[in-house]
């Protein structure tokens, strides 16, 4: 009888305390850039761009004014107009560059992508051949945009939810006529560990 | 077996329960120390002025890793190695923002078995939205308006986790630096739209004139601090920091004195956040940990009067005897399970945090200047020991300039 008793004791105590143990650590792994990976909170994360960005090159790949133009227009895509009125920090050219770049490759000529971030570069090659550096060509339309975002906090669960709603939208320059619009919009929600609350 | 015999093998069979119980109350989270070269690699660019939080950074691991940031931030900070803070106060927002729902050490810290400082800092509210109000002041240095912004809103989301309904998303700095944001980005609506909250918190503040160039920002005081009270020391209490006095700062510029507004005491943010979930955990750990001892102390009692009774008495002394040791054997358990319930609340605080942070704006010549601070007691007189020389420093589109100083220095006292 004792010794049984003290056996489930022993079992009862020993399965109450727990080791945890991370002194293996994890190799460095590749995860797929549109996936989930497996460290996230509520701001935008990788996926949410890759989405996010195919989701607006197919739009405008099918939108007449800019893809099947007489005339290939010359379209600004970068993040001089593209604001951040949200609550996540964000890099904007992670957006609008990978947007530029997979247009011009799906674009294949249709439209002229001109890399005003790269002015400087232009000129500086210049003058160092001796030319009057060129006008800037213009552009005919400009990529504008905002990100703004919605949060909501339930202080008793701990709970918090993150609504991004981003917008994009190609102005003319000519009479500042939105040729396009895109918008993309998503809500996030976690919850943290209790200690955290 | 005579009563000798049974006695001591009894006793033993006691120790050795009382030991195994006391191992596995022992049970914890390893992690894999790093190595002298891994900590000298890690120190090898850091300013000798800051080097002794950077490597409390590297040394004490994931456990206090946030918290070590956050501290090694501002003294980065303090010190004008800004690139170096922003890189401390951004590792620690990652972590801030990350969600801990499987995390294996959280789940450790809400156990009978744990301290509550077993688990990863985090900081409470007040300490995650000082982490993103440092971070949005480096933004706001270099022109960053918009992550500026994205900073303070985040913060202020931070303080949105009060138990006290009144006191929350009060935080009135955040609040005003995120409309200051949105002034340089000429975002006009979206900054009054700020002040107005301002105003309603902080009524007779004076918001700034859109022609406004310049944020003065003075720091005065210690750090609040956290302090375990009650039974077991599971309840966390907030203090005022100490050992100081000056309470008013003010800068002075082209020969003129100008006062700045004491927009934020931290210490009351700290003291107004309300009770925590994990307090009511705590007291329940307390409540658990004084049954067992309750039930212990009196089994153990039984059994001493029981064997009491087996000498005095003249039949079944052997059976009194056996009852006795048997009592004695099952009141150690719950009193070994009452010394290794933990329910000590988590003190660990950020130390270099100020007591009050005062800010004003103003119009000024777009030159690479320098302006006095000067610190004052309650009575108004000045500390001129206090006095500090700060740089005004001008983001690169020179649309608006940014100064910020403090009384006590951020380097905390380390040994090299």
């Amino acid at each position: 009888m004792r010794p049984c008793f003290s056996l489930c004791l022993l079992i009862l105590l020993l399965g109450a305390c727990r080791s945890t143990d991370d002194r293996a650590g994890r190799p460095a792994t590749y995860e797929a850039p549109g996936e989930q990976g497996t460290l996230s909170g509520v701001g935008i994360e990788s996926q949410d761009l890759v989405g996010m960005t195919d989701q607006m090159m197919r739009d405008m790949l099918a939108n007449p004014n800019l893809a099947n133009a007489q005339n290939p227009p010359r379209i600004v895509v970068d993040s001089e107009y593209f604001r951040n009125e949200s609550s996540t920090r964000i890099d904007k050219n992670l957006i609008t560059d990978r947007l530029r770049i997979n247009l011009n490759r799906a674009a294949d000529g249709r439209m002229i992508f001109l890399g005003r971030h790269f002015t400087e570069m232009v000129e500086m090659e210049k003058e160092r051949l001796g030319e009057t550096p060129p006008d800037l060509p213009g552009a005919d339309y400009r990529l504008g945009g905002r990100i703004a975002t919605l949060d909501a906090v339930n202080h008793k669960t701990g709970a918090i939810s993150r609504y991004h709603q981003i917008t994009f939208e190609m102005v003319d320059l000519q009479d500042g006529v939105i040729i396009w619009s895109g918008i993309h919009e998503f809500r996030k929600s976690a919850q943290d560990d209790i200690i955290y609350r | 077996m005579n009563f000798a015999n049974r006695h001591r093998t009894t006793s033993s069979i006691v120790r050795v329960l009382a030991a195994l119980i006391l191992l596995a109350g022992c049970a914890s989270y390893e992690e894999k120390p790093p190595t002298a070269g891994e900590i000298q690699s890690y120190l090898r660019d850091k300013p000798p002025d800051v080097r002794p939080l950077y490597r409390e950074v590297a040394q004490d691991g994931s456990h206090d890793y946030v918290l070590n940031q956050m501290r090694a931030g501002l003294a980065a900070l303090d010190t004008g190695y800004f690139d170096l803070a922003e890189q401390s106060f951004e590792e620690a927002a990652i972590r801030i923002e990350s969600i801990y729902a499987d995390n294996p050490r959280a789940a450790s810290a809400r156990s009978l078995w744990y301290e509550e400082g077993m688990k990863e800092f985090k900081g409470e509210p007040y300490e995650r939205a000082m982490t993103y109000y440092y971070l949005g002041l480096l933004y706001l240095r270099r022109g960053d308006f918009e992550n500026a912004r994205a900073c303070f809103k985040n913060g202020i989301l931070q303080d949105a986790f009060a138990e006290e309904e009144q006191n929350r998303c009060d935080f009135a700095l955040l609040i005003f630096l995120e409309g200051w944001a949105s002034h340089c980005l000429g975002d006009s609506a979206l900054a009054e739209a700020a002040y107005e909250e301002v105003l309603r918190l902080r009524p007779d503040f004076q918001i700034p004139d859109p022609c406004d160039n310049l944020l003065l920002i003075a720091e005065t005081g210690h750090a609040p601090r956290k302090l375990a009270d009650g039974v077991g020391h599971y309840e966390m209490v907030y203090r005022r920091g100490k050992g100081f006095s000056e309470n008013r700062a003010a800068v002075r510029l082209s020969g003129e004195t100008r006062q700045l507004y004491p927009i934020e005491d931290i210490a009351w943010q700290a003291m107004t956040r309300g009770g925590r979930p994990i307090d009511r955990i705590l007291a329940g750990q307390v409540i658990f940990k004084k049954r067992n001892e309750e039930i212990g102390t009196a089994l153990s009692d039984v059994a001493a009067n029981t064997m009491i009774l087996a000498s005095t008495s003249e039949k079944n002394q052997d059976e009194l005897r056996a009852l006795s040791l048997a009592l004695g054997l099952v009141s150690v358990l719950p009193l070994a399970i009452a010394s290794k319930i933990k329910p000590r609340a988590d003190t660990r605080y950020w130390d270099n945090l100020p007591d009050v942070v005062h800010v004003t704006t103003l119009r000024a010549p777009t030159a690479d200047r320098t302006l006095s601070a000067l610190f004052r007691e309650k009575d108004g007189n000045i500390q001129p020991s206090l006095s500090r020389t700060c740089k005004i420093h001008w983001e690169p589109a020179r649309r608006a300039s940014l100064a910020w100083t403090r009384s006590q220095s951020a380097l905390l006292d380390r040994e090299n």
